[in-house]
């Protein structure tokens, strides 16, 4: 298990904790067993298996990359069991055995190009890891870039784990965009930023506004290299609703008070308190009827009042940008007032046209999520 | 006790009757009704709040398909060419305005075409900067620029700002508009050119009607069924429709978050699903589910007056008592008619026995018939005449009485005197007897402790006795043992002394054997060369005596010292000897000692054992005196008694004898 992924189980469990002593579902504690797919997909789907046949798990909650969740997929489907994936993500996708709690496109990509070609400025520089939640984003941001009008100066992917960003940063030196949107995950952000810094791109000149890291990714980072940064999410530690400053200090006080939150914590945490809804709901354990009662169920989560949307079985949520302070927390500087409707498929192409291009990918890459033939080595983020 | 009908030794018979009939039928009644009461309650409450949440849920989701569905219109309209090609025309200053003109006939057919056929009443369409391009029906005052214009800061503004920046379709809150009484909303969709560009957004105002044509539509939920929507902001919850029978509520209604009442309301604006038994928002008692609608962003409450939902139980209610009082009212008249039955031969008889209590005998009573109130009027009738005779002969029989209590009277107090002598007499005997009887068991007790303390010194000597005689058969066995070493020792020093003249011998044979080799030696010297060999050997041989002669000297010196030690040993042996039969002597002669001690001390015995009895058999003659006397005493003091309760009993005679002469002279006898 990567070390980012740690804190959405103990989310889970605390969620599970909490139900629990407040009387479990239907009069049942929840038992949650956990399963390590130890960053790799197809051990992903083996352990998914075995969790819904030899445990009989009725839900599978987890996932991290959308190349983890692609695997797992068809196995959910051939069981008819059930997947929450509570990951932010790449949309152009919908199974009758996953609701996704994690941001649609347009629930995370789409408003922050916006606010960004408004706010900063219309020459973009896109950059992510090489697999396929990053092809899939850049997509998506070049649809919206030329419905606003603006301009994408450069489009690069560093192999998938790689710590040598030298190339891609003098490429966006040379470019010389406002904006760069980053879709790049795990242990490549530190050398980036760093990098960035060297070549004297700094935040002010050029922001980076990431999709990937938040409160739990930036602790290590040294504060020089990432401040005035941007990333974007629905949630935020620094959201002053009173239901989360409550959710943080029961966090906290679970898992120790230097801990910070980020929206996939948050996520689990609420896909947690859907889920125990929609089996009170459904008045059954069985996932067919959780499955169903579940399209529609509503929570008032730390982020705000979240829903599974009936149509889509993607969920309504929050959006925030927020911007790296100097004590590596996030302050919200544009809000969207109140929860977004999930679309998984933007509509700036039809939706068989955007299956066909993730289709395309996976085909490029010899049947892989990843772009193997760069790929570094395993254990990353989204 | 005396209140109510639980007081019912003081009722009639009659009356009694009537209560517990009354009361038997009553309470199981009550019980069982009560029962079936509480559980049609139950059962009902349930079912109504199940029907109400099924309600709740088939409204959120038509209301939920409803935005949905304006949202996907919306959509697709900002996505019509001809439409976005007439925006971009209007946003363009330099375009001549005989094509203005044209494109806003475009824009009115195409609003005529789709939107009203989406469900959609205004369009609004609005540059990428907010500049108001074209507006269907000018109902609404929205100004040059619709961000900076008078709704810039209603649910409109905030509607448009919103979609500019997610360029995507968006539903605006309900408010309401100067020129309508009703609340309205809007949908936004961005218009997005063929080429993708984005031309500005188009701004359709949703058909109220179809939003309260579900809300107000109350099927299924009676007289009193109602709707509630409601959304939160700062703390506020404003109901944003209007509500059954307030036509007018919508923005005029509202509650603070926190109050004591529309619990439900609170619960479904932040996004809680949820049914049970409220206040609601207009203060009534109901039965409640609510749910939220995130397209709206509104709580909904659905709703029914807890008396209508309820009205089924009551109506049960009245029924069951009704019944009860229909089956209680001629179960009490025959409860009534039996009571009478019953009663009315006993109030004779109890009439009858008040008479005759009162003293009246004179009286005739005789009842016709089988029933047992008639058989006890004839047994009381039977009575009083078998009173009347016995009253007669006890009247006679008291006169005797009289004089033989007067003369037993005075026997009993001669008598009385008499036995109080005899008794202080008694008295002083048993006192007397008793401390002999108490010194004597004294000393019986003493004689028992020596007589025990004899018993255990003949023990102690016997036990002794037998000691020193062991300690004598072993000292017997010790001089035996000293006896036999002494023997052995002796035979030692003569196997010795055997062992000296051997080795005596041994010298003997080695001296000469010396000389002998000597001799050969000088005889080897003489024979010369011839000789050597023989001289070698003969040197041997004198060698060998010589050792021979050596050894027999350490056996000799052995001997001697073995001897001396034996020799020693045979005088310790003697001395230790001696003193082991002197011990001997001397335990024999305390073993006499002891024998005659026991011989003594049971000779005593046997005379203690007598004395011993005779204390006994005394011991028992004074407890045997002292027994008699007790009871003796025992005797007089009952006698005593008895004659007390004898003249107490005269007394009392002579008492009732007047009370009876008093209590005869009441009777009138016929």
């Amino acid at each position: 298990m990567a070390i980012s992924e740690k804190p959405m189980v103990e989310a889970e469990l605390l969620a599970i904790e909490e139900i629990n002593r407040n009387g479990g579902v239907l009069g049942h504690r929840i038992e949650a067993v956990v399963a390590d797919s130890e960053s790799n997909d197809d051990t992903a789907a083996q352990r998914a298996l075995q969790l819904i046949q030899r445990n009989k798990v009725r839900t599978l909650l987890g996932c991290w990359t959308s190349a983890c969740r692609k695997s797992v997929k068809p196995v959910v489907e051939k069981q008819d069991s059930l997947l929450i994936y509570p990951m932010a993500y790449e949309g152009i996708e919908s199974s009758p055995n996953i609701i996704y709690t994690g941001a649609a496109p347009n629930q995370q990509i789409l408003p922050a190009v916006n606010w960004s070609f408004e706010n900063i400025g219309p020459r973009f520089y896109l950059i992510g890891s090489d697999y396929i939640w990053p092809h899939t984003v850049n997509a998506i941001i070049r649809d919206q870039i030329l419905t606003l009008g603006g301009e994408v100066v450069g489009e690069t992917y560093l192999p998938f784990g790689t710590l040598d960003t030298a190339r891609a940063v003098k490429d966006i030196k040379a470019t010389n965009p406002d904006v760069i949107l980053s879709t790049v995950v795990g242990s490549s952000n530190a050398p980036f930023y760093r990098a960035l810094r060297e070549a004297d791109l700094s935040a002010q000149k050029t922001p980076v506004i990431s999709f990937s890291i938040a409160e739990t990714e930036i602790q290590s980072f040294p504060v020089a290299d990432i401040a005035g940064h941007y990333a974007a999410f629905g949630y935020f530690q620094s959201i002053s609703r009173p239901t989360n400053l409550s959710f943080i200090e029961r966090f906290r006080r679970r898992y120790g008070e230097e801990r910070v939150i980020s929206d996939v914590v948050e996520t689990a945490y609420f896909s947690v308190y859907l889920w125990a809804r929609a089996v009170e709901r459904a008045d059954s354990f069985e996932s067919a009827e959780i499955n169903q009662a579940l399209l529609g169920v509503n929570f008032d989560a730390p982020e705000g009042i979240v829903t599974v949307d009936p149509v889509t079985r993607h969920t309504w949520r929050a959006f925030n940008i927020g911007q790296i302070e100097g004590n590596r927390t996030l302050r919200i500087i544009w809000s969207a007032e109140h929860p977004i409707r999930p679309v998984p498929y933007p509509p700036s192409r039809p939706a068989d046209r955007w299956e066909a291009f993730v289709a395309d990918l996976y085909n490029r890459w010899n049947h892989n999520w990843v772009n193997m033939e760069t790929a570094v080595s395993s254990g990353g983020t989204p | 006790m005396s209140f109510g009908p639980l007081n019912l030794h003081r009722r009639t018979l009659a009356a009694r009757l009537v209560f517990w009939f009354a009361l038997l039928l009553i309470v199981p009644m009550l019980i069982i009704g009560h029962g079936i009461d509480r559980a049609a309650n139950r059962n009902l409450q349930e079912d109504v709040l199940e029907k109400l949440t099924m309600v709740a849920r088939d409204k959120a989701n038509s209301l939920e398909l409803l935005a949905y569905e304006r949202s996907r219109g919306a959509t697709m309209i900002g996505r019509i060419e001809r439409l976005g090609r007439a925006a971009a025309v209007l946003a363009d200053p330099s375009q001549p305005e005989n094509e203005r003109t044209h494109q806003r006939e475009v824009l009115s057919r195409v609003s005529t075409a789709f939107a009203s056929n989406m469900g959609f009443q205004d369009v609004i369409i609005v540059c990428p900067r907010g500049n108001v391009l074209f507006q269907s029906q000018h109902r609404l005052e929205l100004g040059e620029n619709l961000l900076a214009g008078p709704q810039g800061n209603t649910p409109l503004g905030h509607l448009a700002r919103r979609a500019l920046t997610l360029l995507e379709a968006d539903i605006s809150d309900f408010a309401v508009y100067p020129g309508s009484a009703l609340p309205q909303g809007f949908v936004a969709a961005p218009i997005i050119r063929e080429n993708g560009s984005k031309a500005g957004l188009v701004i359709l105002r949703i058909n109220t009607k179809d939003v309260l044509d579900i809300l107000t539509n109350y099927t299924g939920l009676g007289r009193t069924g109602n709707v509630l929507v409601g959304a939160i902001e700062e703390g506020v919850i404003h109901i944003v429709a209007p509500v059954r029978g307030q036509p007018d509520a919508a923005f005029k209604l509202s509650i603070r978050a926190g109050a004591d009442y529309g619990q439900g309301m609170q619960q479904a604006v932040i996004g809680n699903i949820g049914r049970g038994r409220v206040t609601s928002v207009i203060k009534s008692d109901v039965l409640a589910s609510w749910v939220y609608l995130p397209s709206f962003r509104w709580g909904m409450v659905v709703q029914q007056d807890f008396s209508e939902a309820m009205a089924m139980v009551s109506d049960q209610r009245i029924g069951l008592f009704t019944a009860v009082l229909a089956i209680l009212t001629p179960i009490l008249l025959i409860a009534l008619m039996v009571a009478r039955s019953i009663s009315g031969p006993i109030t004779m008889a109890v009439t009858a026995a008040e008479q005759v209590a009162a003293g009246d005998l004179s009286l005739d009573l005789a009842a016709e018939g089988d029933d047992e109130p008639s058989k006890l009027l004839n047994a009381i009738g039977k009575m009083v005449n078998d009173l009347n005779s016995l009253i007669s002969q006890v009247q006679r029989s008291t006169i005797e009485l009289v004089s033989t209590a007067n003369s037993l009277s005075a026997m009993t107090r001669t008598q009385s005197e008499e036995v109080n002598n005899l008794g202080s007499t008694t008295t002083e005997i048993a006192a007397a007897t008793k401390e002999i009887s108490a010194t004597s068991e004294e000393l019986l007790k003493r004689m028992t402790d020596i007589s025990a303390a004899t018993g255990d010194t003949q023990a102690l000597a016997n036990s002794g006795q037998a000691a020193i005689g062991t300690m004598e058969e072993t000292m017997r066995s010790l001089a035996d043992a000293t006896q036999s070493i002494s023997n052995r020792l002796a035979q030692i020093t003569r196997r010795t002394d055997t062992i000296s003249s051997v080795t005596t011998t041994i010298t003997k044979i080695a001296d000469q054997t010396n000389l002998l080799s000597l001799n050969a030696s000088i005889e080897a010297e003489k024979a010369g060369e011839y000789g050597v060999g023989f001289a070698v050997l003969a040197r041997e041989i004198r060698r060998l005596a010589d050792q021979t002669a050596v050894a027999t000297l350490d056996i000799e010196r052995m001997i001697r010292e073995m001897q001396d030690s034996v020799s020693g040993g045979v005088m310790e042996m003697d001395k230790f000897s001696e003193q082991v039969n002197r011990s001997v002597s001397d335990t024999h002669l305390i073993g006499d000692q002891f024998g005659k001690i026991i011989q003594l001390v049971q000779a005593l015995l046997p005379q203690f054992e007598a004395v011993h009895e005779g204390m006994r058999s005394q011991s028992a003659g004074a407890r045997e005196i002292r027994d008699s006397m007790v009871s003796l005493t025992e005797s007089v003091r009952v006698s005593a008694q008895s004659l007390d309760e004898t003249r107490n009993a005269t007394h009392r005679l002579e008492t009732a004898i007047d009370e009876l002469r008093n209590e005869i002279a009441t009777f009138r006898l016929s």
